[in-house]
């Protein structure tokens, strides 16, 4: 064998050798297929696709006229993935150009990276906003993530604070309306089929699956801004004048339990819930149990003007203003003497109140008070309501049923005295209070309407009238003269109870209240105001009322159809309201003011609401009442007796209107 | 310059014609590696030059075009008169290497590359080139007297050691199939098969000695194997999401994504989860995008590459020198190949050999690009009739 053959069958050696290991090759790649194939395609379409979810936008929260109080607004999260290529370079700029941007130190974001729980992504502000972010973004520092959320916005700050609540850092409700709603309010977040690569980064999918997120629900409420502002300005002012610690006032329509207005003072700003204490987020109105005082004994009165027990011109000795029970005094503010049981309740007579109940068996006071809703939570639509607490007589001590009869040994929050003066307001029926009036699809279609849910009947409409008549003395000439609004009757009934701290009761932890309705006999809103702890003052008829007083006039400019009825009221001298100095003019002239301009401020005369009457001859302060309540806008040019009107008497109504008088 | 290209031309008619098949084959290699290498360094861009693909691409044909250049050059020289500054090639790469190794020294870390001018280059690979070529002219001197130890195999040794000794401890694998490339040399140049069996077993030792020493070349062969093999290993290397045998899976998810016939060109999604998979799974890429089919055809190239160098070129070379060295490069050219393919599917532990003509990679590609060149020189001489 020679050397070339010998080579040449080497080379078939080292072939031969190396073509076996394409076979080998051939052969794994098929087991590849055969074996493992389903398993590794089926990880390798997994990780290669992901599912982003698409955040649903919240609901907004809106007042009764669509005004927007909560909405959303798009907020930025800033991240970082610090491993990314050229980061480290600008490192120590960026960390100073940050701090610079969000007012905080350099050093809290380095530290932040450094110490950071995952190696390739750290969070380090929350919450930019849309300029913010483009400034971050024009640096172009790599490795800066910026993620889009929706933030809450509470459009009008600490209005109606307590009644709306506030949302944490993701958005789920932590308070109020957007606690007991949030199921709602959320809506349900849809997602998006991306593809993902090995970094985690996500790229579009063409024709990959996406499911719609389901917008959250918008609620509209029973609650109007501008009288809520109304509502929160006068408490807050009235509880500033009293040097009060506190305070708490909700309106509610009695005859639908829909609640107009609720507010509390200390109050907070939703949009940094978290900077305030728990004291300033309580919602008293519907959390704090206390005891009511006077406000409580028209229980006792409707338990025994149903029942028979007196009736309201019966004569009650009330004796020289203190009576002793069970060992121990009750006292009056003064001594009344024998007086009729009408004047009692006027009065607020704590010996005649007792003397009445002494007569009523036990288990009709305790039924009367639990009927009227104190026993329960009135099931308003808000999260966290305490229940009252009215003892059984089978665990009265002896001095219990006097005791309760004017309002001590009985606990209740505000939104149940309020509740249950509703009931005597429209006639005795107990109604559910609720917030909100209907929930919206966020395309605005309305899916669910709030219906006025009736608890049960209470009293009987001829009781309830014999109190709304006891209760009207109150503020016509009893202790609530302060509360009393000019050409309009008001029921209602103070209330000063004195607060237990350490176990004795004190003077300087008053409770002055006022809780009452207008009109008396018509009525459209009922208004509870409680103020704790007031220094300048401590009854309820000089501490509460007034603020009644106020938020009650204000809020007569919104209500048209009160106001009109007040002006035809003032018009007519044999109403109780005339010794108004603005209705002073009596109405012999009524025909003469036609054909010329009288010289004494005459009445408004309305025939048809619908059109302008004639203000000539009558005093400006009364045109603008009636202007106002029709929503005209007035422009006064002098004051006294109106003289020349911008639009023509009997035209039809128009946006402004110009008065002139001498 | 006119003259010249007229002498080449001259030149380029005078000769015999090369070897069909091994040109096309290595046109259409690289016309695959093109289109492979485009969808596959979309990832790489994305991260690198803000999704500038094309710029990747452009700087790949540059390459891919340079090494068809220096192919057709190379196919212009006599291999014999390559030959005859073989040794002083060779010399110069390990004087390189020699610089490469001080330099990394002086940085502190393993150097592999030299710049010049902007221009990375790799002088391991230049290395093999001129190791495989000094040592084909070596074995033809020592025809005479090719079974004695001291005198033939020695020699060889000695200059295989040397570059295997600056290659090799951080580049193993290129050295390996270095290594590889003159054992077959060697073989068909009728050394001893006892020489070479020892040879080859003190390599082993040799190769297991380093692969202890170093952690993460043990845990590429615990992760290949699937057992805690070593206590020096750091279990969690293995286990690691990035790590060899996350890199592993992904090829091979890539071939059972791919299916028979692939799931269309540039629609690869396993590029965004293997490393570098413009180079060291191109080859999965390409059994991702045309499937089953698609691997089949590259290795059929190789294959093809194989049996024309054997077959053709290495039995029909006109002296020995010329079936040594046809030998020599075949063998490393297909071995590339074969372990590239091997890797990607799951046959071999994770080395980061490139897929010749294929792959994305400056110095690998002309090195293949000259070797080939070499080869159709050979191919040219051949003596169909001399028998």
């Amino acid at each position: 064998m020679n050397a070339r053959d010998a080579i040449h069958i080497r080379i078939y050696v080292v072939l031969t050798l190396l073509g076996l290991v394409p076979l080998v090759i051939v052969a794994r790649i098929a087991f590849i297929h055969l074996a493992e194939g389903d398993e590794l395609r089926a990880q390798g379409q997994q990780q290669a696709r992901s599912e982003q979810t698409i955040p649903a936008m919240r609901g907004a929260i809106l007042d009764r006229n669509g005004h927007a109080l909560a909405i959303n607004t798009a907020e930025y999260d800033l991240g970082l993935d610090p491993t990314i290529d050229g980061f480290a370079e600008q490192a120590e700029r960026f960390y100073a150009a940050l701090g610079e941007l969000t007012g905080r130190s350099a050093d809290r974001y380095r530290q932040r990276v450094r110490t950071r729980a995952s190696s390739q992504y750290v969070m380090l502000v929350r919450g930019l906003n849309e300029e913010q972010r483009s400034t971050v973004e024009r640096w172009d520092v790599p490795g800066l993530i910026v993620t889009p959320r929706f933030a809450r916005t509470y459009s009008h700050g600490t209005t109606a604070a307590h009644v709306l609540g506030h949302v944490g850092s993701d958005g789920q409700g932590l308070a109020g309306l957007e606690l007991r709603y949030d199921e709602y309010l959320t809506g349900t977040p849809g997602s998006r089929a991306v593809k993902r690569d090995r970094r985690g980064r996500i790229k579009a999918m063409v024709g990959g699956r996406e499911v719609p997120p389901e917008q959250g629900q918008s609620l509209v409420l029973t609650i109007d801004r501008m009288r809520q502002v109304a509502l929160e300005d006068e408490l807050q002012r009235g509880v500033e004048a009293q040097g009060a610690s506190w305070g708490t006032a909700i309106a509610m329509d009695p005859n639908t339990g829909a609640v107009l207005a609720m507010a509390n003072t200390p109050t907070y700003n939703p949009n940094r819930a978290a900077a305030y204490s728990e004291r300033q987020r309580r919602n008293r109105a519907i959390t704090d149990r206390f005891e009511p005082g006077s406000t409580f004994k028209f229980v006792t009165a409707a338990a025994a003007l149903e029942r028979d027990y007196v009736s309201l011109s019966d004569t009650i000795d009330t004796g020289d203003g203190w009576a002793v029970y069970s060992g121990y005094t009750m006292r009056d503010i003064s001594a009344y003497g024998a007086i009729p049981f009408r004047e009692v309740l006027s009065k607020s007579s704590n010996v005649g109140t007792a003397e009445v109940a002494q007569r009523i068996e036990p288990g009709i006071l305790y039924q009367y008070a639990r009927n009227f809703g104190f026993t329960q939570p009135t099931w308003i639509d808000l999260p966290g309501e305490a229940t009252g607490v009215v003892r059984r007589p089978s665990e009265w001590s002896r001095t219990t049923r006097t005791s309760m009869s004017i309002g001590y040994e009985v606990a209740v929050t505000p939104i149940q005295l309020l509740t249950a003066y509703s009931a005597v307001a429209n006639g005795g029926t107990l109604l559910q209070p609720y917030l909100v009036d209907e929930r919206r699809n966020y395309r605005g279609k309305t899916l669910w309407t709030a219906r006025p849910d009736t608890v049960r009947r209470v009293i009987t409409r001829e009781t309830s009238r014999q109190l709304t008549d006891a209760l009207q003395d109150v503020v016509e000439d009893g202790t609530a003269t302060a509360a009393g609004i000019a050409s309009l009757p008001v029921a209602g009934k103070t209330g000063t109870a004195l607060a237990t701290e350490n176990g004795s009761y004190v003077r300087s932890q008053t409770r002055a209240s006022f809780v009452g309705w207008f009109p008396a006999d018509d009525p459209a809103v009922a208004l509870l105001v409680l103020v704790g702890a007031p220094r300048n003052g401590m009854y309820g008829g000089d501490v509460a009322a007034p603020i009644f007083n106020r938020i009650a006039e204000r809020w007569l400019t919104t209500l048209p159809e009160v106001s009109n009825r007040m002006m035809q009221a003032a018009r007519r001298p044999d109403t109780n309201e005339a010794d108004d100095p603005g209705s002073a003019a009596t109405a012999s002239d009524a025909s003469s003011s036609e054909s010329a301009p009288p010289v004494a401020a005459a009445t408004l005369q309305v025939d048809d609401p619908t059109v302008l009457p004639d203000f000539r001859g009558v005093s400006t302060r009364r045109a603008v009442h009636w202007l106002d309540a029709k929503g005209i806008q007035v422009t006064l040019e002098g004051r006294g007796t109106v003289v020349q009107q911008s639009v023509a008497p009997g035209a039809a109504l128009p946006n402004a209107l110009t008065l002139t008088s001498e | 310059m006119l003259k010249l290209i007229a002498a080449l031309r001259d030149r380029f008619y005078a000769l015999p014609p090369a070897n069909k098949y091994v040109t096309w084959t290595v046109l259409v290699l690289s016309a695959v590696g093109v289109v492979a290498v485009y969808s596959a360094i979309t990832f790489f861009a994305d991260v690198n030059s803000g999704g500038n693909t094309e710029l990747f691409l452009l700087r790949h044909v540059l390459r891919v075009g340079i090494a068809l250049l220096a192919m057709f050059a190379m196919s212009l020289v006599d291999y014999r008169l390559l030959a005859r500054y073989s040794r002083v090639l060779l010399v110069g790469a390990l004087g390189l290497l020699l610089v490469v190794k001080l330099m990394g020294l002086v940085t502190e870390g393993p150097a592999r590359w030299i710049r010049v001018g902007g221009v990375g280059f790799q002088p391991s690979d230049l290395a093999r080139v001129a190791l495989l070529l000094y040592v084909g002219v070596l074995l033809t001197k020592k025809q005479e007297y090719i079974k004695s130890f001291s005198r033939s195999f020695l020699p060889v040794l000695v200059w295989v050691g040397a570059t295997v000794l600056l290659v090799g401890l951080e580049d193993l694998s290129t050295s390996a199939v270095m290594v590889m490339g003159v054992i077959a040399m060697c073989f068909v140049a009728r050394v001893s098969a006892t020489q070479i069996s020892t040879l080859a077993l003190l390599g082993l030792v040799m190769a297991a000695g380093l692969i202890l020493a170093e952690p993460h070349r043990a845990a590429r062969v615990e992760s290949f194997v699937g057992v805690d093999l070593f206590d020096t290993t750091d279990a969690e290397y293995v286990l690691d999401e990035q790590g060899e045998g996350y890199q592993a899976r992904q090829a091979r998810i890539a071939f059972a994504m791919g299916g028979l016939t692939g799931v269309g060109p540039g629609k690869s999604t396993q590029r965004d989860f293997l490393p570098t998979p413009y180079n060291d799974f191109i080859f999965a890429i390409v059994a991702e995008e045309y499937g089953l089919l698609g691997a089949l055809g590259l290795l059929f190239a190789f294959g093809l590459l194989l049996f024309q160098g054997f077959l053709r070129i290495a039995r029909n070379a006109p002296d020995p020198l010329g079936a040594f060295l046809a030998t020599g490069f075949t063998t490393l050219i297909v071995l590339y190949g074969f372990i590239h393919a091997g890797v990607s599917c799951g046959l071999l532990p994770v080395t980061g050999l490139p897929l010749p003509f294929v792959s994305y990679g400056g110095t690998s590609m002309l090195a293949n690009g000259v070797m080939a060149g070499i080869l159709l020189n050979i191919s040219r001489q051949t003596s169909t009739d001399a028998k």
